[in-house]
């Protein structure tokens, strides 16, 4: 792995160790630890409070009840965790069209990353915002769109006017540009 | 298998694929040290990401609920969703009364065996529930004894605790709530006394309802 964006300390590298063994405790330890950024993650992208909480719970609960779902070479135990609950939080929003059309609509109206707001994690908010400024306009708005704004590939093609293949390219050129950006800035 | 998983590891890590590739991704980085690793980073970045989104702390019930997951044994071949009650039919057949409540004496049967025995040893109905617009994808059914002694809810893709209430006539009676178990959450409910109706809600919204017919 390379240098990672957020340095673990010794506390997430016994709960990552806990974590890939299934101990019993390491199920409650690793959620009083990520707490904060796994029910903010689903929290935004489902806009409800209870269904974020459920969200959250039955990810981790999968997770840790699935063997081999995490081993440490894949990077961090947050960092898999948080793509855990991404993806469950999107898929259950997929299923209702009419929330996920409510959301593009106050997206369009609304700042993507409004100054005002408490950050989940301040320091990673601080450093992301230095790098998305450094993308080129076209990959910013992408990753925007997708991470922020919620929407599908397809949505964002309709939006821009361009073709899904160009979306698909640009997410993942401007990810790896971030990644470069964050790993280079880690603290 | 599938090929490398290239810019897939990157919308992957956003949330952009659907179920299926989703899947095909995991599985291939399983057993590929440089998809593994390029996930990974991707993961890293969104996590990232993640940090900037609008802080949001999650309600003291949700760690109550890990506490009682945790008491739910990490076992890689659990009894998947509503065919659990095949799994309770083929254990009523297999063991007896006799050597059920011996079983139950001893305290080798946990509370949801409990509630399995009990529904296979007697006569009972069942019917599908319909779910509210505000239930989701949910799917849940009843089953019930036709002398009104039980009812037993279970419901598949539970995402979280569900309330039960029964409604006589005109007075509705909470019940209790679902206990998670994997994928299907159940509830027995003993002298039920014959039910019109059973209702599931969470949060106070009802997500999904059923008529009992005797």
């Amino acid at each position: 792995m390379q240098a990672m964006h957020r340095p673990a300390g010794e506390e997430d590298d016994a709960l990552a160790a806990d974590f890939a063994a299934r101990s019993s405790d390491g199920l409650g330890r690793t959620y009083e630890r990520y707490k904060v950024l796994l029910v903010s993650i689903a929290r935004h992208v489902l806009s409800d409070a209870s269904l974020a909480e459920d969200c959250v719970h039955d990810a981790l609960v999968r997770a840790w009840q699935t063997p081999g779902s995490y081993v440490p070479q894949r990077g961090s135990l947050r960092a898999f965790l948080a793509s855990c609950v991404r993806n469950e939080a999107t898929s259950r929003a997929r299923s209702n069209a009419r929330r996920q059309e409510r959301e593009r609509r106050a997206y369009l109206l609304e700042p993507v990353l409004p100054a005002t707001i408490e950050p989940a994690d301040p320091i990673d908010a601080a450093r992301v915002r230095v790098a998305l400024d450094r993308l080129p306009e076209d990959q910013r708005r992408t990753i925007e769109l997708a991470y922020f704004g919620n929407l599908s590939q397809s949505q964002i093609a309709e939006l821009l006017g361009i073709p899904l293949g160009t979306v698909k390219s640009r997410v993942a050129l401007a990810m790896r540009k971030l990644h470069a950006e964050l790993a280079g800035t880690a603290s | 298998m599938i090929a490398h998983v290239g810019d897939d590891a990157e919308l992957y890590a956003l949330g952009l694929l659907e179920h299926e590739r989703r899947a095909e991704v995991a599985a291939h980085a399983a057993s590929c040290d440089a998809c593994l690793r390029r996930l990974g980073e991707a993961e890293e970045t969104a996590a990232a990401l993640a940090g900037a989104l609008p802080r949001r702390e999650p309600t003291p019930a949700l760690a109550a609920r890990f506490v009682r997951a945790r008491s739910v044994p990490p076992a890689a071949s659990r009894p998947r969703r509503l065919t659990a009650l095949a799994v309770a039919a083929a254990f009523a057949l297999i063991i007896g009364a006799s050597v059920y409540q011996a079983a139950v004496d001893r305290g080798r049967l946990r509370a949801s065996d409990l509630a399995v025995a009990t529904l296979v040893n007697s006569h009972f109905l069942h019917v599908p529930m319909q779910t509210t617009p505000a239930g989701g994808s949910l799917s849940a059914k009843v089953l019930y004894a036709r002398d009104g002694s039980w009812i037993y809810v279970l419901v598949d893709r539970a995402s979280g605790t569900l309330d039960v209430a029964t409604r006589s006539g005109g007075t509705t009676t909470a019940r209790g709530s679902t206990e998670p178990g994997g994928e299907t959450a159940t509830l027995l409910v003993r002298e039920a006394g014959k039910p019109d109706e059973v209702d599931l809600s969470r949060s106070g919204s009802i997500v999904a309802r059923a008529k009992l017919v005797y």
